[in-house]
């Protein structure tokens, strides 16, 4: 470390054979560089990871059970929305609404002609 | 080692995108020869076109016409690749130091030595030898905004003179040392001289023979460079 | 020449220090940016991916008698019709549905007590006895007990045997298997009726050319859904949210462009010091590499972390976000198993999409500054 004497001008003082590195922030730049290589290498580590586990996978999946079920739907989508089925038609059996409506939204024109069969109470002389 | 930085038929104008002069010639067909072994002073009233004759000479800068030749070569001609290789050996103190405020001055120091060859120890100890030579070893850990004018130019010096140059220009370099720091400077000077190097040095201080060993005069007046008085 | 390199690399780094908050802020855009679009992409790869190989598992065709308000039942004896098409080496009746409990709906599905022992499906499964039911973990049921209330056709109320284990929840979070007499009383099926036949073909390139046939075999019309029809469907779902997400890559691009632009900006400024570094005997060259090892000090490791923390997001073990905030689920949502080994084509491309704009932002202004005379920069930047 710097002393605080002045040398002489015309001497040519030996510096010191290990600088203090603390004259610098090298070794912080060092860190910073360490830091970065590490996170590069953390990368290509869970690349090949990654790559590894999808050429022999030894994960317990849901596939045997796909297989056991038996249906052709995901649990992806919440049960009963549309997205959940893969065909356009709702199920043949759906009691997610009252039992006693029917199936399919009947629409509104046949209920009008089921009121228009019955005439109005004040219609009748 | 080099012989000599010469000038052949050298004018300079200010380019035609700066806001003033734009196009008056500053230097005007310079003829020169600056030998190696040798200190040429360069002096002149303030804006005669010190600074610029040195930018030229160190290469920052090209000629408007004529060229710098500097151990035979067109070292002004070359293209940008080649000047930029040959400017390794030149050390240049600007007058405003010029120093990177956002580093210490050891790292300041060591500048010049980052892009070439030998690694953190050499660039740590070369520098810190350098800055001992101009009494400011103490100053290596310190941020370059605490410095004071005088410490801000030996460090600047410290930074031209690190990589032992063969070429040196020097533009006012003691304009706010001591006469103490200015004798150990231009005894630093000699030295470089001593040793082939060309070394020229722009001042208009009066006192400049008590603290520099100048072997050459030399005058810039009115855009032309005359041996002095 | 090695040594030399390390402590070039050493001072790139040292150049970053002198402007932490600056670097540091790039590198946290670099990354943000880097994340939301690796997510995505990462995401739509693994699902498809995880989708596709999990649906080969399930039947090829799917026949269900169809009227013109809509799907019918039909009878458990049309099994025998569809066996009589050669190709067809399957047909099994399903009984399944939608329905009610107290907690929102699920689907309901009876047991296949010859499949699930043909198959030999997993040990975890056994087929539950009447009274009892297997549930996924998306279905609740109180903790003083584990009776599952079900409002179908009529009500029966079942006793939570057992649970499909965690690694089988994209298939059956919300799925409860019963009885096959519980089932049917639930959704009042008569004993011979089934929801709809599924079919497995002897070679599963055959299922298109079968539909021709299949529709004439039966005496009604018929709706028939292929694995590939399956596929298709899942997709377009996807890709729908998938436009939907995508819509955020529109704010990504805008953020890619400010960076530059801000890199770009930020290299302009530095006019003045690459003058001085040319003054100091620096070439061209060596300011375009430390401009470049800079710039990859900063964007790789900014790029590398958001890739991990965009794996993270969708390979996560317990990770159920991408149910909650994509599919719709408002309570629990399905632990996501999703397929790996697609990483490398993704990572590759983000970096591309994320560092080269960066480089070239770097590169540019560095390239003509570099060129200068000296003088020129240091002017130019007082």
């Amino acid at each position: 470390m710097p002393t605080g004497k002045r040398s002489p001008a015309n001497d040519h003082p030996t510096a010191d054979p290990l600088p203090d590195q603390s004259l610098d922030r090298l070794v912080p730049a060092g860190w910073l560089v360490g830091a970065a290589l590490a996170v590069v290498a953390a990368s290509l580590l869970t690349l090949t990871v990654d790559a590894l586990q999808g050429i022999s996978p030894r994960r317990k999946d849901a596939a045997p059970y796909m297989r056991a079920i038996g249906l052709n739907e995901l649990a992806l989508v919440p049960a009963g929305r549309q997205a959940r089925r893969p065909d356009p038609l709702p199920t043949p059996v759906d009691w997610r609404y009252l039992p006693t409506l029917p199936k399919q939204d009947p629409g509104v024109i046949p209920l009008l002609d089921k009121e228009q069969l019955t005439p109005p109470q004040a219609a009748i002389p | 080692m080099p012989t000599e930085l010469a000038c052949r038929h050298l004018t300079y104008a200010y380019p035609a995108h700066a806001k003033s002069s734009a196009g008056t010639p500053l230097l005007r067909d310079i003829e020169a020869v600056f030998p190696g072994g040798q200190i040429v002073l360069v002096s002149g009233r303030s804006g005669a076109g010190k600074s610029t004759l040195l930018h030229l000479l160190a290469g920052l800068l090209r000629p408007s016409s004529g060229e710098i030749v500097a151990d035979g070569q067109p070292v002004s001609r070359w293209l940008t690749a080649h000047r930029d290789r040959w400017r390794r050996r030149v050390g240049v103190v600007f007058q405003q130091d010029r120093l990177v405020s956002d580093l210490t001055v050891l790292e300041n120091v060591m500048l010049p030595l980052v892009p070439r060859s030998g690694g953190l120890r050499h660039w740590r100890t070369s520098g810190l030898a350098m800055l001992a030579r101009l009494d400011a070893y103490d100053l290596a850990p310190q941020s370059v905004d605490a410095l004071s004018g005088g410490q801000r130019q030996r460090v600047a010096a410290a930074r031209a003179l690190v990589d032992t140059p063969d070429y040196v220009v020097a533009d006012e370099p003691t304009a706010h040392q001591d006469l103490d720091n200015a004798r150990r400077l231009g005894h630093l000077l000699r030295q470089t001289a001593d040793r082939g190097a060309v070394v020229v040095v722009a001042a208009h201080d009066r006192h400049v023979d008590e603290w520099l060993n100048v072997d050459q005069r030399l005058m810039l007046d009115n855009g032309y460079l005359q041996p002095a008085p | 020449m090695k040594h030399n390199r390390t402590a070039q690399i050493l001072w790139a780094g040292r150049e970053l220090l002198t402007h932490p908050g600056a670097t540091l802020l790039i590198a946290l855009a670099m990354g943000l940016l880097t994340t939301m679009i690796a997510t995505g992409l990462l995401l739509s790869q693994a699902l498809t991916a995880t989708t596709n190989r999990l649906l080969s598992q399930g039947p090829d065709l799917v026949v269900r008698r169809v009227t013109h308000d809509g799907g019918q039942l039909l009878s458990v004896k049309m099994a025998a019709t569809a066996m009589a098409i050669p190709g067809i080496i399957e047909a099994r009746p399903r009984i399944w549905g939608s329905v009610r409990t107290p907690q929102g709906v699920v689907t309901v599905v009876a047991a296949d007590q010859k499949a699930l022992r043909r198959l030999h499906a997993p040990a975890s499964i056994r087929a539950p006895l009447p009274g009892q039911a297997l549930v996924g973990h998306g279905v609740t049921v109180p903790e003083t007990d584990s009776r599952l209330m079900l409002q179908g056709a009529t009500m029966i109320t079942v006793r939570v045997a057992q649970r499909f284990p965690l690694e089988a929840d994209l298939v059956t979070h919300d799925l409860v298997m019963l009885h096959p007499a519980d089932a049917r009383r639930l959704l009042g099926l008569a004993p011979e009726d089934a929801c709809d036949l599924a079919l497995t073909v002897f070679h599963a390139d055959e299922a298109e050319a079968l539909r021709p046939e299949l529709a004439r075999a039966f005496p009604w019309p018929v709706h028939i859904t292929t694995r590939q029809d399956t596929r298709k469907h899942y997709a377009t779902a996807f890709g729908r949210r998938g436009g939907l997400s995508s819509m955020l890559y529109f704010p990504a691009v805008i953020a890619l462009l400010l960076l530059v632009a801000g890199v770009v900006r930020q290299q302009i400024g530095n006019r003045a010091r690459i003058g001085l570094f040319k003054a100091l005997g620096w070439t061209s060259r060596d300011i375009v590499a430390l401009q470049v090892t800079k710039a990859l000090l900063v964007g790789l490791p900014a790029i590398a972390g958001g890739l991990m923390i965009a794996y993270g997001l969708v390979y996560a073990p317990a990770q159920q976000w991408i149910g909650t905030l994509l599919l719709g689920w408002q309570k629990t949502a399905p632990l996501m198993h999703l397929d790996t080994g697609y990483a490398a084509p993704i990572f590759l491309e983000v970096t591309g999409i994320v560092l080269i704009p960066y480089l070239v932002a770097v590169l540019w202004p560095s390239l003509v500054q570099a060129a200068s005379d000296p003088q020129d920069l240091l002017n130019r930047g007082d």
